[in-house]
């Protein structure tokens, strides 16, 4: 394992089983992300990419193989104690947004500090101030389904960083929007995770928006079949 | 738990503020039938206990006349040559005053001191009144105040069909010192008049020490019998409680229904918030604190809908006690309950059943949220084929409870508590296979729709059986409301054709002749013989009917010399001895009533002893007849072998028979004549009369089961209102897709509400059987162990048919409000909604 890195995936291994047949979605996988890296795992449909999300996130276990963030070997953890550590060291960013249409803008974003027990005060300027670097300030009091597909993005991008994990993981920030939009994400989510120090994993099938990155991945097959500083081709 | 998670919850629930109102309500109502009944029935056994505690006050013991009543020189005896100073005697009768029942007690002032308290302090004056003046009776202060009657008021009577004027010589107690309401309380001697028993009392009451009992016992003459205080009233007590334990059982069979379509809503609940908490879950939320959260939502709505259900409850208790004392009143003894009873513990329970039942319903849906995985892929169709798979499961669980209560029907053939765990487990196993159903069901429509529906009714069917995790539950909560309400139909119309059916049977005479017990037997003899001589007197049949005193309590003893077709007025329950009648007529044979040898496990062919005036005499049980008036117990005999063992020659009714064909005014005017001597006491009346009356009178004791079933249909209804209408509104999204595909309002709004009827009429007819279930269980199982009674099994079709209609009634309302506003709403907007 490397000891400087922030993730540490080795020989992972996934297989679902669909209708009696076995599909081995990751086989024997190794990866590793150093702190503060922004890497960007490409690879189309089917070939990986969201199951190695799940994994380095906790929400779903490797049939063999290990997994180790910040130190902490998530694979051989309970499940609870894999959702105490989501909590307090990942922020995760979703296609869909995924906000909860029933909290504010600014509720949604102090929901994370909330959940770390962060003291009301403290998260009133955290909350104020992250609102102004996604550029929501006047938009604190709406509900999601009152903002536009970037301005919910960024709401989420929001909720991702404000408790500072160390691991970012964002899956197809971009994919619900339109291009010009999508690029305005895509370094918004870079600047910040670039400011506050945080290694930044994000899956995408769009060669474009892989060039802001420190490292390129590309998975086929479960497995990674082009590495590169950038894009080469 | 974070406010932020709970500010969540609470904003969902605003935001479905329909659908929450509606939870809402039906645990209000739940909980308001249950406290209701609990409030009504408990009133009604304390106001018993308080009665009884004053009336037996510090007596021990009671010494009774087999036959009814005591020589009264007996009681002189006891009192002056034995010596026994705690003693009291005491005469009792039903009299009615404007209206209600009373019981009047007739006592001795002086002797009743030592024994209990519930004469009060009166003047020297009032004292001299009530003991000297004849017709003179005091009012307990509760009667007196209800029915605005003060000291010196003349107030009439009626005893046994005659009119009496009697003086209020005072009020018996004060608001503080409670004399139960619904007594009337006289002077030995003016009871006597009043009830035309000179020379006899009821009993003597006494307060004795073992060895004054052991001596007693050993010198006592036969015909009399001397037993504990509070044994006398067990049989109606028994009978009275299992009444109330009835209607217990069906407030808690309303809960159940509340209970599942809380279940229902709950579920729904869930389901449309599971992406949702497949976020909060990868947040880093724990299961725990998801389950947590949403026992807190339930908690919340749980105690909001209790405290209004307690406040409602409390309402609706005022009303039902009422009913509850009247039907105790008609049925088993005089009870008066002048005021509802409530105590901060039944309140306390009321509450907690409501919380308590909300959360139970909720739990299963909170684990399954809790158990949500944090992945917000796929989840729906994984959620589908969860549920297609666990049917086959849920139906084999639902075979093993219906086995299992079948089971305990055959195996614990006594006991209610046995009875009404039976009918709750084929319950909860008819509704486990109900999903499994509902498939079956829309895979044998689907090729009938696909072949001849629009593209609306085509979606309508696939999507029942596509959704099955939603609809399964739906049609299963809305099933077993259904089915209640038909169950407690079918028992309250079997019942009623039963009863009058067995009037029509029972009388077989056209006119009925009732005779004042003081009718002395020459007078009687007189008047039968001057009836037979009547031109359009055909036959007559001739009853004595008088209380004895069992061991096991007082039945009624009628001695019967049948007219031709009277034998015709028995239906006999199982075998009877070969020649019956004959035998009966010979003064061999014993016929006993259903519920009495229900009770006492006796069958044609035992042997009964009576306590006759000159000694025990053991009779053969001939038959056990169907009755189901409201003695606990009904004995009859040939009226020659009565008049040689009682030395009785009075007679009570006469039974007329007339010549068909002849006009009846003439001879009824001619009887009017022959019993003008016999006073008012004397009742004719017809045969229709007779059945229209005790017809009305089973109306009434039914009113507070009809009352329930209402109650429990108000609960379906709203119960299903809100299970289908959150059903729909979980599918906004669903639907919203369909219209920006291409449907047209019109075809949506078929679609919606083409399903919601078809899922409505499914459940309608899944109700059918578990209807009829329930209802024979109540009726053969529930009734007979509870009362005795054998009732006929009836499905009548007009309940049939409002089962259906409530099914279906329910589920269009329902489906209206999601089908207009979705059909309306463009499709963009309703996509962006939640």
């Amino acid at each position: 394992m490397n000891a400087t890195a922030s993730v540490n995936a080795r020989q992972l291994v996934r297989v679902f089983t669909e209708g009696g047949a076995q599909r081995r979605v990751l086989d024997r996988l190794d990866l590793s992300i150093a702190r503060g890296e922004r890497l960007v795992l490409l690879g189309r449909s089917g070939s990986g990419k969201s199951t190695l999300l799940n994994l380095l996130a906790g929400i779903d276990r490797p049939d063999s193989g290990s997994i180790e963030i910040q130190g902490v070997r998530l694979s051989d953890c309970t499940e609870r104690s894999r959702t105490l550590f989501r909590r307090r060291h990942i922020g995760f960013v979703y296609q869909f947004f995924n906000l909860l249409p029933t909290l504010t803008v600014a509720e949604n974003i102090a929901l994370p500090l909330e959940l770390n027990g962060i003291g009301r005060s403290q998260a009133s300027d955290l909350i104020g101030e992250m609102l102004s670097l996604v550029g929501l300030a006047d938009r604190a009091a709406a509900f999601p389904d009152r903002l536009s597909g970037g301005e919910q993005q960024r709401v989420a991008i929001a909720r991702a960083l404000i408790h500072r994990p160390a691991l970012v993981l964002a899956d197809e920030p971009t994919g619900n929007l339109d291009a010009e939009t999508g690029e305005q994400i895509l370094q918004l989510l870079n600047r910040l995770a670039e400011s506050l120090g945080q290694t930044l994993l994000t899956v995408t099938h769009s060669r474009r928006l892989a060039r802001s990155a420190d490292r390129i991945v590309t998975l086929e097959q479960g497995v990674i079949a082009h590495e590169s500083a950038t894009l080469a081709w | 738990m974070v406010s932020l998670l709970h500010r969540s919850g609470r904003r969902h629930l605003l935001r479905h503020r329909w659908q929450s109102a509606l939870a809402i309500l039906g645990i209000t109502l739940g909980v308001a039938v249950v406290l209701a009944v609990e409030l009504a029935n408990q009133s009604a056994r304390r106001a018993f206990a308080l009665s009884l505690e004053q009336i037996e006050g510090r007596v021990s013991h009671r010494l009774v006349g087999v036959g009814g009543t005591l020589d009264e020189n007996f009681y002189r005896q006891l009192r002056r040559a034995d010596g026994l100073r705690e003693i009291a005697p005491v005469i009792e009768g039903e009299v009615v005053l404007h209206g209600e029942r009373f019981k009047l007690l007739g006592l001795d002032p002086l002797a009743e001191r030592p024994l209990r308290s519930l004469l009060p302090k009166l003047d020297s004056l009032q004292l001299r009144t009530l003991m000297t003046t004849p017709d003179t009776v005091l009012l307990p202060y509760a009667s007196a105040a209800r029915l605005a009657i003060g000291t010196n008021d003349r107030i009439e009577l009626e005893i046994a069909g005659e009119r009496r004027s009697v003086t209020v010589a005072g009020i018996a107690g004060d608001s503080g010192t409670a004399v139960p309401d619904g007594l009337l309380l006289a002077d030995i001697a003016s009871a006597q008049t009043l009830l035309r028993m000179p020379g006899v009392i009821s009993r003597i009451e006494l307060r004795l020490n073992d060895d004054d009992v052991r001596k007693l016992a050993a010198r006592l003459p036969a015909g009399m019998r001397l037993e504990r205080a509070g044994r006398r009233d067990s049989t109606s007590r028994a009978l009275s409680d299992a009444f109330q334990t009835n209607l217990s059982a069906m407030s808690l069979l309303a809960l159940l229904v509340g209970a599942f379509l809380i279940y229902n809503a709950m579920t729904v609940s869930v389901l449309q918030r599971r992406a949702q908490f497949g976020t909060l879950r990868l947040l880093g939320v724990t299961r725990g604190e998801l389950f947590r959260l949403l026992l807190g939502e339930t908690l919340l709505i749980g105690a909001f809908g209790s405290v209004l259900g307690l406040l409602l409850g409390w309402l609706l208790a005022q009303g039902l006690v009422t009913l509850v004392a009247r039907t105790i009143n008609d049925l088993f003894f005089s009870l008066r309950v002048s005021s509802l009873m409530v105590q901060p513990l039944d309140l306390f329970r009321g509450g907690l059943l409501g919380i308590l039942t909300t959360l139970a319903a909720t739990l299963l849906p909170a684990l399954e949220a809790a158990r949500s995985e944090p992945i917000v892929v796929s989840r729906r169709s994984e959620l589908e084929t969860r549920a297609h798979r666990a049917v086959p499961w849920l139906a084999l669980a639902g075979i093993v409870s219906l086995l299992a209560g079948g089971a305990m029907l055959v195996l614990f053939r006594d006991g209610l508590l046995a009875g009404f765990v039976a009918l709750f487990l084929l319950i909860i196993g008819y509704s486990l296979c109900v999903p499994g159903g509902v498939l079956l069901i829309t895979r044998a429509l689907q090729p009938l729709t696909e072949r001849f529906g629009g593209i609306g009714t085509r979606l309508a069917v696939r999507g029942i059986s596509a959704s099955l995790s939603r609809t399964g539950l739906a049609v299963a909560a809305l099933t077993l409301a259904v089915a209640t309400t038909l169950a407690m139909g079918t028992m309250i119309s079997s019942f009623r054709t039963t009863v009058s059916d067995w009037l029509e049977q029972t009388l077989q005479g056209d006119l009925y002749l009732s005779l004042p017990e003081r009718a002395n037997a020459a007078a009687a003899a007189q008047l039968i013989s001057d009836l037979h001589r009547l031109q359009g007197v055909r036959e007559l049949s001739m009853g004595r009917s008088r209380p004895l005193e069992l061991a096991t309590g007082q039945v009624r003893l009628l001695a019967l010399q049948t007219a031709s077709r009277s034998h015709r007025g028995f239906t006999f329950k199982g075998h009877t001895l070969a020649s019956l009648w004959p035998r009966f007529h010979a003064g061999e044979l014993l016929l006993v009533s259903e519920p009495y040898a229900y009770r006492e496990h006796l069958q044609a062919g035992d042997s009964m002893t009576l306590p006759t005036p000159a000694g025990p005499v053991e009779f053969l049980v001939g038959g056990v007849f169907h009755d189901y008036g409201t003695n606990p117990g009904l004995l009859v005999m040939a009226m020659s072998s009565y008049r040689h063992h009682w030395r009785d020659q009075r007679i009570s009714t006469l039974g007329i028979f007339l010549h068909s064909g002849q006009p009846w005014e003439p001879t009824i005017s001619a009887i009017r004549r022959l019993t003008a001597s016999f006073g008012e006491g004397a009742s004719l009346a017809a045969n229709g009369e007779i059945r229209a009356r005790s017809l009305a009178l089973f109306d009434r004791t039914f009113t507070v089961t009809r009352v329930l079933r209402l109650l429990v249909v108000l609960i379906a209804f709203v119960g299903i209102l809100s299970a289908f209408m959150a059903m729909q509104l979980e599918r906004s999204r669903e639907y919203a897709t369909l219209r920006a595909t291409g449907l047209t309002p019109g075809e949506l709004l078929r679609l919606v509400v083409v399903q919601s009827a078809l899922l409505g009429l499914l459940a309608g007819v899944l109700a059918l059987p578990l209807g009829w279930l329930m209802g024979e269980t109540l009726i053969e199982v529930i009734n007979l162990r509870s009362f005795g009674w054998t009732l006929q099994s009836l499905l009548p079709l007009p309940l049939l048919g409002e089962a259906l209609l409530l099914a279906l009634s329910a589920s269009l309302l329902a489906a209206l409000y999601p089908a207009l506003r979705l059909s309306r709403l463009p499709p963009a907007a309703a996509m962006r909604e939640e």
